[in-house]
């Protein structure tokens, strides 16, 4: 047999009169107090005893006075963690109660609370830093590249950490939660209502979400480590890399010298110039975030040249898909903002369309912005050349069921 | 802050009578149970919760700590307290002597 058993509490150690009766039940069950943990009391196997157990928070600095003088009338000191000491005495012993004056109890009570509260408050104030670091954090990247809209970036990772904050919320919540347990048991004790030491106590849901804490915690745990890693890699893109593009301020414009040798060398490889992609995907940039996303360049067979020998790419594709559906309609607002952003001369143009989920095309004297959401994709397009806008979205249909 | 007349639980009025002569935790105890008779027996947990109270609000100081007692006085505060406390209580017992006739 094992020496000693450990416990989950079945309620939170602020219910003080609850915890002892439990306690004193564990001792008649044969299960000796040993050590109390922050969610587990920890019990050696002894003989089955009627057994009182008081549970006192005192300050630090103090508690080795108080075991003094609660030793000296005749109560023994079992363990403590933290702000808590545990005393017991056999029943029969009838020993004289530790606190007489629930009044006087109260302002004890009060002392150690107001220590507690200092704590908690800290945790407090973690948490609300954490949140304004977060948001500052998902608005940095927009901020640094002149646009304002935070959603790709959340989208890109930063989402995470805002979820840690939401944890962090969470477990400051339950601090306080019991803090205002405590706070109750303390006005109880002003107006001379003493603890019951025999309080009749069940598994409440404290005990059941144990397992809920726990998981909480390997979250946040993993959370942190990971929105850390995103946010420094994120970082270190925006500030040091090139590769953090969402859209081409500016379609290159090349030459039709350097343009006609790659579509000759592509023919003789016969391979078709039309259905040749110039293709990546930013799989690695997106791990584990909730938006895939890649980008096409192709050239078309009807290249487009204005009067000055100068010939531009003509399409660009960016396509980006959520992992949930409904945070596409948010994509897609986003990508449409941010493609018109320092875009200049655009006009909304009006588009009959029954295939696409949402359709908006924007043309301006040269080129064509279309933005397309279907399902969980969204689709971004900047198009240079003599296509109209319905055959566009005709074309783009073909290209839909082309990536499904 | 000086004390205010009536704000003082029996507690405090005992601790303080019991500290006219310096004495610790447990001596108090057992000195309170004596001067009344066994009729006020205070647990250590409201005597502790009373000496550190008083000792913060300077009624009382630590006048010898060797790390297994504190021993513990009257400041001038509290003895000025327990008079006020003590003249009030006179007063009311005056008051009352007339309250003989009529329970008798």
């Amino acid at each position: 047999m094992k020496r000693y058993r450990s416990i989950f509490y079945p309620v939170s150690t602020s219910r003080i009169g609850r915890i002892e009766s439990w306690l004193s039940d564990m001792a008649l069950q044969g299960l000796s107090l040993y050590k109390l943990k922050t969610y587990r009391a920890v019990f050696s196997h002894a003989e089955s005893r009627q057994m009182e157990y008081r549970l006192e928070y005192i300050e630090t600095k103090d508690q080795q006075e108080v075991i003094k003088l609660y030793t000296e009338c005749g109560w023994k000191f079992v363990c403590s963690l933290k702000y808590i000491l545990v005393f017991c005495a056999p029943s029969e012993e009838n020993l004289q109660e530790i606190h007489t004056d629930p009044i006087e109890q109260a302002f004890l009570q009060k002392k150690c609370l107001e220590k507690e509260l200092f704590m908690w408050m800290i945790l407090f104030v973690l948490t609300l830093f954490n949140l304004v670091f977060g948001i500052f954090l998902i608005l940095l990247p927009s901020i640094l590249e002149g646009v304002f809209t935070p959603w790709l970036d959340m989208y890109d990772g930063f989402g995470i950490q805002l979820f840690s904050v939401m944890t962090w919320l969470i477990l400051a919540i339950t601090f306080g939660w019991k803090f205002l347990a405590r706070k109750k048991m303390i006005r109880d004790l002003k107006k001379a209502r003493p603890i019951n030491h025999h309080e009749p106590w069940k598994k409440t849901f404290e005990y059941r979400s144990i397992g809920i804490k726990m998981g909480f915690l390997v979250l946040v745990l993993v959370c942190y480590g990971y929105s850390f890693f995103v946010i420094g890699k994120n970082l270190g893109e925006t500030i040091l890399s090139e590769n953090r593009i969402y859209f081409k301020d500016e379609l290159e414009e090349q030459s039709i010298a350097d343009i006609l040798p790659i579509l000759k060398e592509l023919e003789e490889d016969g391979v078709s110039v039309y259905s040749e992609r110039n293709r990546y995907t930013t799989e690695l940039k997106n791990f584990g975030k909730p938006v895939k996303g890649y980008q096409i360049f192709t050239y078309p067979d009807q290249i487009w040249a204005d009067s000055g020998e100068v010939y531009s790419p003509s399409l660009e594709i960016q396509v980006e898909q959520c992992y949930f559906k409904w945070l596409s309609k948010q994509l897609f607002d986003d990508m449409v903002k941010r493609g018109l952003t320092e875009k200049e001369g655009f006009q909304q143009v009006p588009v009959t369309n029954s295939f696409f989920d949402e359709a908006e095309v924007y043309q301006s004297a040269m080129e064509f912005l279309v933005f397309l959401r279907v399902d969980k994709m969204v689709i971004a397009l900047d198009y240079c050349g003599q296509l109209d806008a319905k055959i566009l979205l005709k074309e783009l249909e073909g290209f839909y069921l082309l990536e499904k | 802050m000086s004390h205010e007349p009536g704000s003082m639980t029996e507690a405090m009025y005992y601790i303080l009578v019991a500290l006219t002569k310096s004495n610790h935790g447990y001596g108090l105890k057992t000195q309170i149970e004596e001067m009344s008779n066994g009729r006020v027996s205070m647990g250590p947990g409201t005597l502790y919760g009373v000496l550190k109270r008083m000792n913060q609000e300077g009624y009382i100081h630590l006048v010898e700590d060797d790390g297994k007692k504190k021993t513990y006085s009257l400041t001038e505060k509290g003895h000025q307290a327990l008079v006020q406390e003590y003249r009030r209580l006179q007063e009311l017992i005056e008051i009352g002597k007339d309250l003989e006739s009529y329970i008798s």
